[in-house]
């Protein structure tokens, strides 16, 4: 359809080239794309209307196993900023994505490439050698640190950097956005805090390793996973061993990510009285958690209720 | 520990520079924390090494494979080059002597103006799907018979070249990405080359769109013309279609997934007598994920003989995959070939069965 008018068009676009940048393209919002919906959401609450955002895995999808597809292709290759949790998380998608998205501005050389992981509190590095004998570890440390508040400041500070390096007139903008963000955060961290300080040092078993920034910043305690390794599905052996470390401890929550089966954590709930929490481990991993501060609301009051529950139950 | 820790001051550094600058800002910040004892390894391409050990039992007079083999294994060696490109190469190797070769070696120019992707070197053409893709991530342990017959064999069209590939702007979301190559024009028992001029033009169009987040569908057409191996001047010209269907809903896409893909490819091949053979061929594919670890296929094939279209072999097999982790996986398949010979028909049942593993770096998940 456009031929007949492209040799003109791109006249009238080299001279745009050439003349420099229309004022009408000042306008324009800057594109955010981010392979995790929390980085969105925070890249939302700091770019607020300067900004368009899109997130390329949803947050009821597990973040290790995102596909490739040719749309993500699309995405990448209109995005200004590309934001992405590192310690190779995304190594199984992104690098054929960014190589065929023709975009220099969001590779990893480039100034519209963040990541996220920079500067904040990283669990979990494996100290000596790592094999794939302890299954899917990663070298670089926990991929899920987004899950603590404190990083999600970390990672606010750093979008709002990156914007106004980018933009340098939202600059204002960015850096009142970030302390509204910062301030509604601040508040959400002592509602949290208030709400899990009577289960201070609770006992807790996890599906995946994905609540170890989690556990940190709330005061829970990590004893086991349903899963023997990362990222392998729980084993009868491992479903034994684990009901008797429960039984043992007295633990009374599983916490599980949307995504996994509720079979195997159902049958060991069963065999120790424990309770399963099903929880978003990212934003829109269920409607409530519309945003990062609206995922800790969820997430926190979903183990408040369960722990307690059982406190009432054990008193019975 | 120490390259990450200069990774990670790297994109704030780029936030003020352009390149230029980043190379003189860049020097005091690195020198601030020691650099790493040798470098030398810093630079050294991601390796990986995949396994692929395939056995047969039953018999099979038209196709004899031996009883147990280690079969198109391959080295892995990727890197990027400088800032402007990246390099893959994929050495593979079997069980029988002098059974080594280049699968494929190539420069990759990723950052070109124009949405363009210019690739040089050796590769896989980019005709259909299967033609592109390494064997290690198919579903199922052979190769599908219109690849045999009308491709030239196993390996498909794999030729030294150039390629050339552009993002073409389609309103509502789609993808669409056109390919032209221009090939050396030799592959066995399909394309020979007798000058320098028998070059082989390839084109490839894929379209793609997202139907809903856990449905998509993929359209491709290819077309390639070349110097057949009748005779100079005599030509081969090929062209396919392939549609794939895939489902993946993502709050289970760990556990249910479904695929189904067909290709129909036809050959236009000029024959030494004067005449020219039509000859063509497809398969579909369906491939369900029953479990985590557990995937079930079935795939029917019905191919014509490039030199003789009268002739149309026919087949069918069950597939069942196990994958312990990522990193491994053990697969059977019950196939029973009917291949038309000009003596008579004649059926082989198998039962393949292959165990495939990965070792280094993490390649991509396969889409």
């Amino acid at each position: 359809m456009h031929l007949p008018r492209r040799s003109s068009s791109s006249l009238l676009f080299l001279s745009l080239l050439l003349i420099g940048i229309p004022s009408s393209a000042e306008a324009k919002k800057l594109k955010v794309v981010t392979t995790l919906s929390d980085f969105a959401s925070l890249a939302a609450a700091v770019g607020g209307d300067r900004v368009e955002t899109d997130a390329l895995a949803k947050g009821y999808q597990d973040p290790h196993f995102v596909e490739p597809k040719p749309s993500f292709v699309l995405k990448l290759h209109d995005a200004d900023v590309l934001i992405v949790a590192g310690l190779e998380l995304e190594i199984g998608y992104l690098p054929p994505l960014l190589d065929q998205a023709r975009n220099e501005k969001i590779r990893p050389t480039g100034a519209g490439y963040l990541d996220a992981s920079a500067g904040c509190d990283i669990l979990d590095k494996p100290a000596g050698q790592v094999t794939r004998a302890m299954g899917d570890v990663h070298p670089y440390g926990n991929p899920h640190y987004w899950l603590d508040p404190a990083n999600g400041r970390v990672i606010a500070r750093a979008i709002a950097a990156k914007l106004a390096a980018l933009d340098p007139a939202g600059a204002a903008d960015y850096a009142k956005n970030l302390a509204d963000f910062e301030a509604k955060l601040k508040a959400g961290e002592a509602r949290w805090a208030a709400r899990l300080a009577p289960f201070k040092g609770a006992k807790i078993v996890t599906y995946h390793s994905s609540w170890p920034n989690f556990a940190k910043a709330f005061g829970l305690d990590v004893v086991g996973f349903l899963e023997p390794k990362p990222g392998i599905p729980p084993s009868p052996q491992h479903k034994l061993e684990i009901i008797n470390l429960m039984n043992a401890q007295k633990i009374p929550i599983i916490l599980m990510e949307v995504y996994f089966d509720r079979k195997d954590p159902d049958f060991v709930a069963s065999k120790t009285g424990s309770t399963v929490v099903v929880i978003p481990p990212s934003v829109g991993g269920e409607p409530a958690a519309k945003d990062y501060v609206s995922l800790f609301d969820v997430d926190v009051e979903k183990i408040a209720v369960a722990l307690e529950k059982s406190a009432l139950e054990k008193k019975k | 520990m120490k390259v990450e820790r200069s990774g990670r001051a790297a994109p704030r550094l780029v936030l003020f520079a352009e390149i230029f600058f980043f190379a003189f800002a860049a020097g005091p910040a690195v020198a601030q924390t020691a650099p790493p004892a040798q470098t030398g390894n810093v630079f050294n391409p991601n390796i990986s090494v995949i396994g692929n050990a395939l056995g047969f039992v039953g018999h099979n007079p038209v196709d004899n494979q031996p009883s147990l083999q280690l079969k198109e294994s391959e080295i892995g060696l990727t890197a990027i080059v400088d800032p402007y490109a990246r390099a893959d190469f994929f050495v593979t190797f079997g069980s029988q002597s002098g059974d080594v070769g280049i699968e494929e070696g190539y420069i990759t120019f990723l950052t070109l103006p124009g949405d363009f992707i210019v690739k040089a070197g050796k590769f896989k053409a980019a005709f259909g799907k299967v033609n592109t893709e390494h064997p290690h991530v198919r579903q199922y342990a052979d190769t599908p018979l219109v690849i045999l017959n009308l491709l030239g064999g196993e390996g498909g069209i794999s030729d030294s070249g150039l390629s050339v590939a552009r993002l073409i702007p389609m309103p509502a979301e789609i993808f669409l990405e056109a390919t032209g190559q221009l090939l050396r024009g030799t592959t066995e028992n399909l394309f020979e080359a007798q000058t320098r001029n028998d070059v082989e033009p390839l084109f490839h169009l894929k379209a793609y769109k997202d139907i809903s987040e856990s449905t998509n569908l993929e359209l491709g057409g290819s077309w390639t013309r070349g110097n057949g191996i009748e005779g100079q001047g005599l030509h081969t010209t090929l062209a396919g279609i392939d549609v794939s269907f895939r489902w993946k809903p993502l709050r289970q896409g760990l556990y249910r997934s479904l695929l189904v893909r067909g290709e129909w490819m036809q050959s236009e091949r000029e024959m030494a007598a004067g005449t020219t053979v039509r000859a063509s061929g497809w398969y579909a594919l369906a491939q369900y994920q029953l479990g985590r670890r557990w995937n079930a296929g079935y795939r029917h094939d019905d191919s014509d003989h490039a030199d003789d279209a009268t002739l149309r072999d026919r087949g069918d097999s069950a597939i069942l995959t196990f994958s312990p982790s990522e990193f491994s996986m053990i697969r059977a398949q019950l196939r029973r070939n009917r291949y038309d010979q000009a003596a008579g028909p004649v059926t082989a049942t198998e039962l393949l069965v292959q165990l495939q593993f990965i070792i280094g770096a993490h390649g991509a998940h396969p889409f």
